[in-house]
């Protein structure tokens, strides 16, 4: 992993005059994320650097369409008022997103750790950038409190878009909540009830008449069991 | 304990006996595949080739392992997931089995087997799998007693893509070794479908555009460049998306498509660039074969497992996680 991360921080630079990198602070399977001052200002990079399995022309073009679509959806979150990270730069050829630091915590962390009433305002917060985003047409596709951030002065900034869609579909609006309820419920059982509620306040005060429907769309899929029962017929031998 | 198990494995077109330990001796692995005139598996003519092949694969088997039916505890059989009237021969031929040699049956998943030989035949302790067949594609490991699936596809398996594709133009069944070896002449790489959603895979659209290619006159090596790879970095890039996630630090692959050397080269480099050790399953234990089974049915007897007859029943869409492994912890 320290030869991988080496080499990431090496084209990264390559490829970017004027970047100085502090750190890689994770290497997914897709990109990486490194801590960087670019032209002075603290930032976050988002590399899809190059896969050496794939061929080069299939690794540009996912490269390519995958960092594409991460920043119009960002910008498009930015555009309506969700609470994500600001966008500086995107080099879609090289796979770069740079994006503003976000100073502080991934709430993940800091659930345990909040008194109530700030759980409520942050979990309502949360709701209402997830509801601003369905409202607009976006999925998120990967809604976890580990990929929230809380800052010091309390904000709520959801980030990470990289499995994200542009839909309007009441499906894909149900799968996104569905996700999140399922994380709440494994990684804070106790409080998982009360969390969803603020949740849904904030995403009520967003799309207001249609949360019913999306909420009755969250129920039909979480009885579908997992996907189990329904993908059972489609696995044969 | 020691204990010497017979499996019997007949779950698609494999017929297979094998015995084994489960200190890991594999003394018997006798296999015999039945090949279609035409088209893929009709699972009648298969289930007519594994009842006409049974007897002698048993005797030869009992042979190999210079054992006595009576000198065996147990006899074990993959009872799914699998192709029902294929399944049925296997369940019939292990019942009397057992019946006849008073020994207890242990009914087996056929994909654990495929993850414990592979376990098996490469030393690895604790490994995310990929297990990838004509039948099957998922990505697992073990954690708090059973095999996890972390991702899978969502529709058609990997195996049974390329094999419907190399049918389709033309190849012959199997179709894996023939579609890579056009593709290793392929010239020009054409822009597929490239699913993947989160942990999960779908081969079916790569399928129908890749067929569609194909009838549009591109170069049939060409187009079978482009399928396999495709179908193949889909498949590391989940890969590499579950170590990410698991964090183990040795990679397997298991089952037929094992073989492909492709594959392989790929999965070889994502984990080299990551630090992950990688081994294929044996090339012998790759396919489906009865060794896996007796050796898995032996790791069960060993832990106390075993299953009454009236349980028997063979389980045609019966899931990776839904059995309990309590010879690990």
């Amino acid at each position: 992993m320290e030869k991988l991360k080496r080499e990431v921080i090496k084209r990264l630079e390559e490829e970017l005059a004027g970047l100085k990198i502090s750190n890689v602070i994770a290497i997914g399977a897709e990109a990486a994320i490194v801590d960087a001052f670019w032209d002075g200002k603290r930032v976050v990079v988002k590399y899809r650097y190059k896969k050496n399995y794939r061929i080069n022309v299939l690794d540009k073009y996912l490269r390519k369409s995958r960092t594409q679509r991460e920043a119009k959806l960002l910008l498009k979150a930015l555009n309506v008022g969700a609470s994500v990270p600001p966008v500086f730069f995107v080099d879609k050829n090289n796979g770069i997103i740079i994006m503003d630091f976000i100073k502080g915590k991934i709430l993940k962390n800091l659930v345990n750790t909040l008194e109530k009433r700030t759980l409520e305002k942050v979990f309502k917060s949360l709701g209402t950038t997830v509801g601003l985003l369905h409202e607009s047409g976006i999925i998120h596709g990967d809604l976890t409190t580990s990929n929230v951030i809380l800052t010091p002065k309390r904000r709520v900034v959801l980030i990470d878009f990289g499995l994200g869609e542009f839909s309007s579909e009441l499906e894909m609006q149900g799968v996104d909540i569905h996700l999140f309820l399922r994380t709440l419920e494994s990684t804070h059982t106790s409080l998982s009830k009360i969390l969803y509620q603020y949740f849904v306040e904030g995403y009520e005060s967003i799309r207001g008449e249609k949360t019913r429907q999306v909420l009755d769309k969250v129920l039909e899929i979480r009885k579908r069991g997992r996907y189990v029962a329904s993908r059972r017929h489609r696995i044969w031998t | 304990m020691n204990v010497i198990v017979l499996g019997v494995e007949s779950t698609a077109h494999t017929f297979g006996v094998g015995i084994a330990s489960s200190t890991g001796k594999i003394l018997a692995n006798k296999n015999h595949t039945y090949t279609p005139k035409a088209g893929g598996i009709h699972p009648r003519e298969a289930a007519e080739h594994h009842s006409k092949v049974a007897a002698s694969l048993v005797k030869s088997a009992l042979e190999e392992s210079g054992l006595k039916l009576k000198e065996i505890d147990g006899v074990a059989v993959a009872l799914g997931p699998g192709m029902g009237p294929c399944l049925r021969v296997g369940a019939t031929v292990a019942r009397a089995l057992s019946l006849t040699s008073h020994k207890p049956l242990i009914g087996v998943n056929h994909a654990v087997a495929h993850l414990e030989i592979a376990r098996l035949s490469t030393g690895f302790e604790d490994p995310l799998f990929i297990y990838v067949a004509g039948g099957n594609t998922m990505i697992t490991t073990f954690s708090e007693g059973r095999y996890r699936v972390f991702g899978e596809t969502l529709d058609i398996p990997l195996g049974n893509c390329l094999d419907t594709f190399a049918r389709e133009v033309g190849l012959g069944h199997p179709g894996v070794p023939e579609v890579e070896k056009l593709a290793s002449k392929g010239k020009r790489y054409h822009v597929l479908p490239y699913t993947v959603k989160g942990q999960d895979m779908s081969y079916s659209g790569l399928l129908t555009a890749a067929l569609r290619l194909y009838r549009e006159g591109v170069p049939l090596e060409d187009v079978c460049l482009s399928l396999v790879e495709n179908a193949y970095s889909m498949l590391t890039e989940v890969a590499e998306r579950a170590l990410s996630h698991t964090r183990k630090t040795q990679l397997v692959i298991t089952g037929g498509v094992a073989r492909s050397k492709l594959l392989c080269k790929k999965l070889m480099l994502m984990t080299a660039a990551r630090g992950v050790k990688f081994r294929s399953v044996k090339p012998e234990y790759a396919g489906d074969n009865g060794a896996m089974i007796a050796y898995t049915g032996a790791l069960a007897l060993a832990s106390g497992v075993f299953t009454p007859l009236e349980e028997s029943s063979i389980k045609p869409l019966w899931r990776l996680d839904e059995v309990d492994i309590p010879w690990r912890s």
